[in-house]
This record gives C-alpha cells, sequence and structure tokens, in this order.
C-alpha cells in the first residue's frame, strides 16, 4: 500500500463535524457557542494533528520499506557471495587433495622406478664383470686389454668434462666393445697373415652381432652405439656404416682412441708392444683422419699428465700372476 | 593469448573470475555495469565475454548480449552469461538473447574454466 492510499483514507476523514445552526433564537447562549466554537477548533486542531501524524507514518513507512528494500538486496548479494566462497573453496580443496594424491603415486611410482633402475643396474654390472672375468680366463691379455680401455675411456670422458654417471656409463659400456667377435672364427681372429676381402667381411661383422647382442635395455643403449660404431672413422672411410663426424656417437670416438691406442702397445701374434710414446705419436698423427681431434687432445692431456701410464701400471699390478704377455 | 570481459556489478565475483581466468594465462577486462561492459566489447573486441544479468541500473546482462549479438562488429564473440536467475526461463531468455552458455552462481572455478577453454577452442 503506497502513502497515496493513506493520504486519501485520512482525506475523507477531514471534514469538521456538521453543526445545527446555533444562530437562532437561542441568543443567550453565547457561553454554548463560544464553547461550541472552542470545540469545534479543538476538533480541527486535533484532526490537524492527526493528518500530519499519518502523513509522517507514510513517510516513515515509505523510507523503511526502502531501508529494507536496500538490506534485503544487500542480504542476497551476500548470501550469493558466500554460497560462491563456498563452492571455490570446495572446489579448490578438491583440487588439492586430488594434486597431492597425483604426487604420492607419482613417487611412489618414481621410487619403484629408481628401485627396479638400481636392479637392473647391479644385474648388468654384474653381467659385464662375469664378461670380463670370462674374458681374462680365456686369455690374459684379453681382460687386461678391456680393462685398460675402460680405464682410459673413463679418464678421456672425464677430462671431457662429462658428468660423472656418464662417465661411468661410458667405462662399463666400453668393455663390451668387441662381445660381437664371439662369432668370429679363431682362425681369422689369430691370423698373422693380411686378411682377404672375405675375411675382413666377416671381420665387420662383429660390429653389427655385437649391436644385437646387447638387447634392447636402456642399459646397454650406449654398450650397442660402441659395439657398432667403434671401427667408424672421424672422415667416413670407417666400417660398418661410413658414418662421420658427429654422426658417431662421442662413446664410440673416444673407444676407437682408447682401444687404438691399447693394440698399438699390446703385443699381438703377428706384432710386438710398442711403446707409449710411439703409441701417442701415431694416435696425434691420425687426429681429424681416423680420430675426433678433442677426444686425441684429451687422451694426449692426459698421457702427458701421466695418467694413461698410471692406468697401464694398475692394470698390470692387478692381473693374476701368470705368465704371458703384458702390454709392458 | 585470448582476451576475455567480464561484466559483473560486484567487486568480490568479478575478482574471482580474474583470479581464476589468469591461471590459464588469459588477459581480463572489467566492467562493472552493462554500459561499461558495452563501450569495452566494442574497444577492446574480447575473444569472449561473461556477463552477469543484474548489474544495477543501465542494461543488464541481457540486453547487454542482445546488442553485442545486434552489432555486426561484435556479433561473433561468444557471450557466457554467468548469473544467479537459475530458472529455465531464464535459460531461455538468456540463450534467445545469444549467449553460447548460461552457468550459474555459484560456479565453481573449474567450471568455469572448463566452458570458456570449451568454447575458446571451437572458435
Amino acid at each position: 500500500m503506497g502513502a497515496d492510499d493513506t493520504k486519501e483514507m485520512i482525506e475523507t476523514m477531514d471534514a469538521s463535524p456538521r453543526l445545527p445552526d446555533i444562530t437562532g433564537e437561542e441568543q443567550g447562549s453565547d457561553v454554548f457557542r463560544q464553547l461550541l466554537h472552542q470545540a469545534v477548533r479543538v476538533a480541527d486542531l486535533a484532526n490537524a494533528q492527526a493528518m500530519r501524524m499519518a502523513l509522517d507514518f507514510a513517510k516513515v513507512y515509505e523510507r523503511e520499506q526502502g531501508v529494507r528494500h536496500e538490506f534485503q538486496s544487500q542480504l542476497k548479494q551476500m548470501t550469493l557471495m558466500e554460497k560462491q566462497a563456498t563452492r571455490y573453496a570446495e572446489d579448490l580443496a578438491s583440487m588439492l587433495r586430488s594434486e597431492r594424491e597425483r604426487r604420492q603415486e607419482l613417487e611412489r611410482a618414481l621410487e619403484q622406478e629408481r628401485v627396479a633402475n638400481e636392479e637392473l643396474r647391479r644385474t648388468g654390472l654384474q653381467g659385464i664383470s662375469h664378461l670380463l672375468l670370462a674374458a681374462t680366463i680365456k686369455d690374459r691379455t684379453t681382460g687386461e686389454h678391456l680393462q685398460r680401455v675402460r680405464g682410459y675411456v673413463e679418464a678421456i670422458a672425464q677430462r671431457l668434462g662429462l658428468p660423472a654417471d656418464l662417465v661411468e656409463e661410458f667405462g662399463y659400456s666400453s668393455v663390451m666393445h668387441d662381445v660381437g667377435k664371439i662369432h668370429t672364427p679363431d682362425h681369422i681372429l689369430q691370423s698373422e697373415h693380411h686378411l682377404t676381402d672375405e675375411q675382413f667381411g666377416v671381420i665387420k661383422q662383429h660390429c653389427i652381432d655385437g649391436e644385437k647382442m646387447l638387447g634392447e635395455a636402456r642399459f646397454f643403449e650406449t654398450a650397442r652405439a660402441i659395439a657398432r660404431e667403434h671401427h667408424e672413422r672421424w672422415d667416413g672411410r670407417g666400417y660398418p656404416d661410413g658414418k662421420k663426424g658427429e654422426e658417431i656417437s662421442l662413446a664410440a670416438r673416444i673407444v676407437s682412441v682408447a682401444d687404438v691406442f691399447d693394440a698399438l702397445t699390446s703385443k699381438r701374434p703377428y706384432k710386438d708392444a710398442w711403446s707409449a710414446d710411439a703409441g701417442l705419436k701415431a694416435i696425434e698423427k691420425d687426429a681429424g683422419e681416423r680420430f675426433d681431434p678433442e677426444v686425441v687432445s684429451a687422451f694426449v692431456a692426459l698421457s702427458r699428465e701421466g695418467v694413461v701410464e698410471t692406468i697401464r701400471f694398475e692394470v698390470a699390478a692387478n692381473a693374476p700372476a701368470q705368465n704371458g704377455s703384458s702390454a709392458k | 593469448m585470448a582476451k576475455l570481459l567480464v561484466a559483473d556489478d560486484l567487486v568480490p565475483i568479478r575478482q574471482m573470475v580474474r583470479i581464476t581466468l589468469s591461471t590459464q594465462g588469459w588477459t581480463i577486462v572489467e566492467a562493472k555495469n552493462g554500459n561499461e561492459a558495452l563501450d569495452l566489447v566494442r574497444s577492446e573486441k574480447p575473444d569472449l565475454v561473461l556477463l552477469d544479468v543484474d548489474m544495477g541500473p543501465g542494461p543488464n546482462g541481457f540486453d547487454v548480449c542482445r546488442q553485442i549479438k545486434a552489432d555486426e562488429a561484435t556479433k561473433d564473440i561468444p557471450v557466457v552469461m554467468l548469473t544467479a536467475h537459475e530458472s529455465d526461463s531464464d535459460r531461455a531468455i538468456g540463450f534467445a538473447a545469444g549467449a553460447t552458455q548460461y552457468l550459474t552462481k555459484p560456479f565453481g572455478p573449474l567450471e568455469l574454466i572448463d566452458t570458456i577453454r570449451g568454447i575458446l577452442a571451437h572458435s
């Protein structure tokens, strides 16, 4: 109900009482007339007062309605914001919860993988030491050759600034560079004569066989590359694929230098052992042709620092006491 | 990177929307009423518009949506209604006005992000 209705209602009552004609014959009742007029004035006043109050009331009512309306709309907004904030908090909580669960799951998976990797690594390393042992039992010089190559490879890799885990990986992988030779007939391997083309073809096959033998495990990835590529040359004239430069993996480029140096400085059926100096000169001469020049520089530096000599000495000292040709 | 306009008369709602959407790398432009929203749609050419319905004096969200759709220059900008009006008839009004999506308050941050991502992927 609006203020207008209220006002109209009051106006209908805004009428002085209808007085009978009192100017008649009863002249003497002036007192009565005065009293009557006074009564009318008081009634008018009371009426006006009542109307004024009603109007004020209407105004207050109207204002109060406005306030209530304002209040209700504010309340609605606040209720909405409260619901909104609750919804956000719930979503956030569930997001955090699932995030934490995911992270825990991930950590568990990582831990499992780490354990599995460690297991695999131990098994792999064990297999490699068995391989070395087998090689040493068959031929002491072969076992020592592999140990020296490994020593050189690790020293060169470290010298080139590779991280420790790669140094180790290159080292253990280098031991397997000739595993493919298990298929190569002994009469070709130990031939003291120049090889025919056909025999040389059989020799080349050991790189491909070696890669194949090392399977598909990540642990042998570097070993496979080394087996396949350790007879490749920097200038591209090597075998079996004729890769050149950095197409050849770094590990294989390092093994190539270590393997050739040790072959030169070791006694073989068809040749005497060269001195370390002579071997080093031959390696240096082939830098940029057969070998990666950077690997050669690192190796030359190591030799100058006496590291190469130390490795040769240590391998000889650790070798089982047994007759046979040593590298010295 | 997408630019989004959010029109709402309530500061906290605009803040929530801005913080939520900025996690997606989107840029947020804010309007506090219908007229401001229309001006910004024309000057900023956002990739998407989020409209509240009751925004105080001036055109409401439905009106703003109709005007965006009526203007050749802005009619292809997708509009998402974001309102506490949750009745089916209000939804119908929103879609009739040309809205692409109709979200009701209270909305969740993921719901908001997924809806917008879905629309942006299609446009």
